[in-house]
């Protein structure tokens, strides 16, 4: 595991590569890491995620969004956009060291349309910066993701879609309803303790089967 | 500022993140090193050790924010030490890594929770800490924490309601407490434990301080961490906090962790100028002035 930063020098990207074991796949991992208390949250999780996904043969690369974690910039001033370039630029990483154009990339919560009208709920009355559970909300970021249209991402955002949900009923599958039901894979988990109750931050919890989960489908779909 | 991500320790399995200033830090400056809060990965609850750091770089001071093995992105250790023992070492490695990468020759501890509590133990073991910053630092499940943080409760008629109607949160906390305390009892620490004893509390930090190590104090209002510093170390410390070696800094309206913004922004600027203090008084050979 090698951390370095990467990206434009004026506001560098923080990243961890996961360098492959074994024979190695000619397609390379992104984890975008989410933003606020669910980064925090989350952090081992995705290192163990990471970690696996490594373990058979995948190079992978997390990082922090721009404002986020370890990368520079402050949490009050980031945009919906600056995120998209970051996982560009990290998309360039990874397709380097792994040797190949073909990328996966694996998400956590941010970009989901649940999270979007959360944010703007939040941000409601404030002038510039709502803040969320500790961490600073811009209003411009509260409403770029309210912005956001999954229903009308058209063609598929990728060949194969595996969404991973704990929410009864409704939730994410509701995302990319127009995308052909054959590249989309819906898997349903029930809500693990580590994501958002307080037992989650006094110990260094994963959930493993839903991690074992992510990493045998992309193993199937990236040979 | 300029951010460089390293591994390091032993094994080299240990990741830290080193924040340098713009300019070569000066060698009156003490490096910082700032330790997990709890599980917390290396960027600290509310991603406080990340403006922390580049604050204080801004200010002239070279600091490192790292994991401690089997926390964060760092990897578990192949040894059996007591994480107690393990975080001392780690600590020290850090300070080494620093004093490496520039003129470094005496450090300041930054901890918040169980950060504090290896700050605390690790600056016992390094003459070169010249300085801790205790964020929230022990919480001893004293009884008398009990009363101290339901008095608010006694006089509200709705809490004695959900008392009497059993749906109280206190007897379930009461219960606890005594199961943790059997537990304890029933298993004597025989290794270095993480929270001492209150006796031991008080030797490290009266040590410390003996030593001429300045200290600061950090806690929100209402938290069990600041009853204990009333309940255990107050008294004794009057006289350094008259006398400047010891700095005091209760905010009010936030929690364990400094939710609010402008808590962060408060523990921040405060630490900052603490640090800057102790940087200057170095300087001038005053000690605590």
């Amino acid at each position: 595991m090698k951390p370095f930063y990467f990206g434009d020098s004026s506001r560098p990207l923080f990243g961890i590569h996961h360098p492959a074991q074994g024979p190695r796949r000619r397609v390379g991992v992104v984890i975008c890491h989410p933003f606020g208390q669910e980064y925090l949250r989350a952090h081992r999780s995705l290192r163990e995620l990471g970690t696996r996904l490594a373990a058979v043969g995948f190079h992978t690369l997390r990082f922090d969004y721009h404002g986020c974690g370890d990368s520079a910039g402050e949490g009050s001033e980031v945009r919906l956009e600056e995120w998209v370039a970051d996982t560009v630029a990290a998309v360039g990483e990874i397709r380097e060291v792994a040797g190949s154009p073909r990328v996966a990339l694996a998400y956590l919560r941010a970009l989901r349309a649940a999270h979007a009208g959360w944010a703007i709920e939040h941000a409601q009355g404030a002038s510039s910066l709502a803040e969320a559970l500790g961490f600073p909300l811009p209003v411009a970021l509260a409403a770029d993701l309210a912005g956001l249209e999954f229903d009308r991402l058209s063609p598929a955002p990728a060949r194969r879609v595996l969404v991973v949900s704990s929410d009864v009923g409704e939730g994410a599958p509701l995302l990319w309803p127009v995308v052909q039901a054959d590249m989309v894979e819906r898997r349903q988990f029930p809500p693990a303790p580590v994501w958002l109750h307080a037992e989650g931050m006094d110990r260094a919890l994963v959930p493993g089967e839903l991690l074992t989960s992510i990493t045998t489908w992309l193993e199937g779909v990236c040979t | 500022m300029i951010e460089k991500a390293l591994l390091f320790g032993e094994a080299k399995s240990l990741v830290g993140v080193i924040t340098r200033p713009e300019n070569a830090p000066s060698s009156a400056r003490p490096g910082v090193i700032i330790l997990n809060a709890g599980v917390i990965h290396r960027v600290g609850p509310n991603r406080m050790h990340v403006r922390l750091a580049r604050e204080l770089a801004r200010h002239g001071f070279l600091s490192m924010r790292f994991d401690f093995s089997g926390l964060g992105d760092s990897a578990p250790r192949a040894d059996s030490a007591a994480f107690a023992q393990a975080t001392v070492k780690e600590t020290r490695q850090a300070m080494e890594v620093l004093a490496s990468t520039a003129d470094v020759y005496s450090f300041v501890l930054v901890g918040i929770c169980s950060g504090a509590d290896h700050a605390l133990r690790a600056a016992g073991h390094d003459e070169r800490v010249v300085g801790a910053v205790l964020i929230e630092p022990y919480s001893v499940p004293a009884p008398s924490f009990l009363w101290y943080s339901y008095r608010h409760k006694v006089l509200s008629p709705r809490s004695w309601w959900r008392l009497l109607s059993g749906r109280s949160e206190v007897l379930g906390t009461i219960k606890e407490r005594r199961t943790e305390m059997r537990a304890q009892e029933a298993a004597p620490p025989t290794v270095e434990t993480i929270v001492p004893e209150p006796e031991e509390l008080v030797r490290q930090v009266r040590g410390l301080l003996d030593r001429g190590t300045e200290l600061c104090f950090v806690y929100s209002a209402e938290s069990p961490a600041y009853f204990n510093y009333r309940s255990l170390l107050q008294r004794g410390l009057r006289e350094h906090i008259a006398a400047g070696r010891v700095c005091l800094r209760v905010l009010k309206q936030t929690d364990h962790v400094f939710t609010p913004l402008a808590a962060q922004e408060s523990l921040v600027t405060g630490i900052r100028d603490w640090a800057v203090g102790v940087a200057e008084r170095r300087t001038s050979g005053v000690r605590g002035g």
